[in-house]
């Protein structure tokens, strides 16, 4: 897949995970490697420019057993952005869809 | 490749983010090797799944915001990574088509790009291709033609005279180193059909031309491939200043 393309898509995939609840990095690339076939290290330049537009904030907490782990968070601008691609995606994916089946017919 | 070939092959990538940057980076990396140890994984695994680090590092360069000081980089950075309509233009783009010349796309393009070719050079060189590529993109977009013009006149006047001149030079050259041959031949000739005490040094001497006749064909032979090769990147180059012209 086009890597420009897929690093929109991954950017999007990130934000909606978070929306959900905050999540340290190991966990946001495992969750989505499995899903998509992505090399893990991707998602940190992703996360590291979020953070950097405000898009999302990073805290230390306890692990168990462990060195602290850097949480991700959600901002509110990361909500909007997060919506307002959320919304272009689903337009651009019915746009696909109709082209797909205007072929097959 | 183990934990320290990884991060070893990122800190010397990511050298021109900065210390701290690259601090920051390398401690995400070495907190997600820790978390895949804690979960039973090698450190050979691990590093597998994250994939090539130069790949990781040029991501980084790639979105670090090093041409914030020109306003429309900076503006084009904070906007267009997050914009799928300007992201369609690069996808565009990438498969070879025409992107349209609107202002978001073309001072995107250049953010994307630029920090591959300063990748290896420092922070404020790396700053100064930013700021300056967006200019350079513009320039090519609207000077298509005229590159075009400029290389065939560039051809016709100098490309073409000089490069007949230096073949020329070659096949006479050619000749020569082909001239000693058949001098040695001949003199080979001579000696074995007269025998007798003049035959022995003009053997010796057609042995020496035969020497001398070697080296040339060798020299030459080197010389007509550096010459090739030399007229290979000049029509590279040339093609590259039309199609540069053309495709951006």
């Amino acid at each position: 897949m086009n890597i420009q393309f897929k690093k929109g898509v991954l950017e999007l995939c990130v934000l909606s995970m978070l929306t959900q609840q905050d999540q340290y990095g190991y966990e946001l690339a495992s969750t989505l490697s499995e899903l998509i076939q992505i090399a893990d290290g991707t998602i940190y330049p992703i996360l590291r420019k979020l953070a950097a537009d405000g898009q999302v904030t990073t805290y230390l907490q306890e692990s168990s057993g462990g060195p602290p782990r850097k949480y991700y968070a959600i901002t509110q601008a990361g909500r909007q952005t997060q919506h307002t691609l959320q919304v272009e995606w689903m337009q651009f994916a019915q746009h696909v869809n109709k082209i797909m089946g205007g072929m097959q017919s | 490749m183990n934990k320290d070939q990884f991060m070893q092959i990122l800190q010397n990538k990511l050298r021109c983010l900065g210390p701290a940057a690259v601090a920051e980076i390398l401690a995400d990396f070495e907190d997600h090797f820790t978390n895949g140890l804690s979960r039973g994984k090698t450190e050979i695994e691990i590093a597998a799944e994250l994939g090539n680090p130069d790949d990781i590092a040029q991501q980084y360069i790639d979105e670090s915001p090093v041409g914030s000081g020109n306003p429309a980089t900076a503006k084009a950075k904070s906007s267009a990574p997050l914009d799928f309509s300007s992201r369609e233009q690069i996808w565009r783009r990438q498969d070879g088509q025409p992107a349209a010349p609107a202002a978001a796309p073309t001072a995107a393009a250049p953010t994307a790009t630029a920090p591959t070719h300063s990748a290896a050079s420092s922070a404020s060189t790396n700053q100064s291709a930013a700021s300056n590529k967006p200019f350079q993109a513009a320039e090519q977009t609207t000077v298509s033609g005229g590159a075009l013009a400029a290389v065939i006149l560039l051809n016709l006047f100098f490309g073409i005279p000089l490069w007949i001149s230096i073949f020329s030079i070659l096949f006479g050259f050619w000749v020569a180193a082909g001239s000693i041959g058949v001098a040695a031949c001949v003199l080979f000739a001579v000696a074995i059909l007269k025998a007798g005490m003049t035959s022995l040094i003009l053997l010796l001497f057609a042995l020496s031309l035969t020497a001398l006749s070697i080296l040339a064909v060798i020299f030459m032979v080197y010389l007509t491939k550096w010459l090739i090769m030399g007229l290979g990147a000049y029509i590279r180059w040339n093609r590259r200043l039309v199609r540069g012209g053309t495709s951006v």
